[in-house]
């Protein structure tokens, strides 16, 4: 028998929904527009920060809790080089159909993986995405340079600069990792 | 006189009174009656507040009829207790404000928890009722942690989620059993459509 999660009183289902994981939070918005509807009003993400990391081949967001930086997770997003084995579609701004797979980061750290075409910004529909759903702010924002086309470079550099302009320089880092040349 | 030289006087431990514990009875909606300790009713606020209010005495308890509570079957009311019970005299949790919440289900409590969903149910609506924190925290988490790993159309099944399709379709037929007539208008409005008409009337 299932859960009636609705059928519940709406304290009960806020604090249902502020025990899951950012992951399993994402994941059901997915389910219909009436949930994501509710699930945006009830939740209201605290103590935990965003870090942005953007490589050339897989964009990552960890969800740090801020008391303690070991308790995260990630979500991260690739070109559709290869296609996921058991993979399911997610809803995710504007797009109805994005493959994606459960996963496990480093030390067993829970991850889903979205796989996205080439001429899509992804790493913008999930920032976005993110952004509305769990309204947390950005701590840092990594960018691995090596291998990444100027054009690319250019991209990022527009897409986060609004991002950018948010962090607060005291304590949040705007990284830079060098393309390096071999000579 | 500090403390080191303070007399040393032996003390008969039978002589002292023994505060005796009470026990107060409840019985549930289908009449099943229950002994709960006055300790572990203090894990539920509302029932503290009652049994604060009622002023009962040892006598009371056992010459007045059990507390009734109406909305909440035996079978509930007995893991409940069995809860309280179990974690009478610890501390009421104060949240820490972090959201996602971090809540661990220690052995006991997943042990009592393993049960069927539907009893799962009745257990998170009377933890709500009888506003015990700490059981509708670890009931809670029980719930939200079915949601591991499964994908939209899964959740769906375990959480009952209406699609968007059957959203629409209710919507619908809540408005036709509102006014009977809108099908036809709907139908009437399509029609004329189909047939290039621009103005419905």
């Amino acid at each position: 028998m299932a859960i009636p999660l609705f059928r519940l009183p709406i304290l009960v289902i806020q604090l249902i929904l502020e025990s899951m994981g950012f992951i399993d939070i994402f994941v059901l918005t997915s389910a219909s527009s009436k949930t994501k509807k509710i699930v945006k009003n009830l939740i209201r993400v605290r103590n935990h920060e965003m870090l942005i990391f953007l490589e050339k081949k897989e964009h990552f967001f960890n969800f740090e809790n801020i008391s303690n930086p070991d308790l995260f997770e990630q979500i991260s997003s690739e070109s559709r080089n290869r296609y996921p084995k058991d993979f399911f579609y997610l809803r995710i701004g504007t797009f109805d159909y994005v493959p994606s797979e459960f996963s496990s980061a480093t030390n067993g750290v829970p991850a889903l993986t979205t796989y996205w075409c080439d001429d899509i910004d992804h790493e913008k529909v999930l920032y976005n995405a993110f952004i509305e759903l769990f309204r947390l702010p950005v701590k840092q924002i990594c960018m691995d340079l090596n291998g990444v086309a100027f054009s690319t470079c250019k991209n990022w550099f527009n897409e986060t600069s609004f991002v950018a302009s948010l962090l607060d320089p005291s304590i949040h880092h705007l990284i830079y990792r060098p393309p390096q040349f071999v000579v | 006189m500090s403390v080191e030289n303070a007399p040393v006087v032996d003390v008969d431990e039978a002589a002292i009174p023994v505060e005796k514990k009470m026990y107060y009875r409840f019985e549930s909606n289908d009449k099943k009656e229950f002994r709960v300790s006055e300790l572990a009713i203090q894990q539920s606020e509302t029932l503290n507040r009652l049994v604060e209010a009622m002023g009962y005495t040892s006598e009371d308890v056992e010459n007045k009829p059990a507390i009734a509570i109406e909305n909440i079957d035996g079978k509930t009311l007995k893991l409940v207790f069995q809860w309280c019970e179990h974690h009478k005299g610890e501390a009421i949790p104060v949240d820490d404000g972090s959201v996602p919440k971090i809540v661990e289900i220690p052995e006991f409590d997943a042990k009592l928890m393993d049960i069927d969903n539907g009893l799962l149910f009745k257990l998170i609506w009377a933890a709500d009722y009888l506003n015990i924190v700490q059981l509708l925290n670890v009931s809670c988490k029980k719930v939200a942690n079915m949601a591991q790993g499964k994908t939209p159309a899964q959740l769906r099944r375990v959480y009952l989620l209406p699609s968007d399709e059957e959203d629409e379709a209710a919507k619908r037929a809540a408005q036709e059993a509102q006014d009977p007539r809108a099908r036809e208008v709907e139908e009437e409005f399509e029609e004329r459509k189909r047939q290039g008409g621009n103005s419905f009337f």
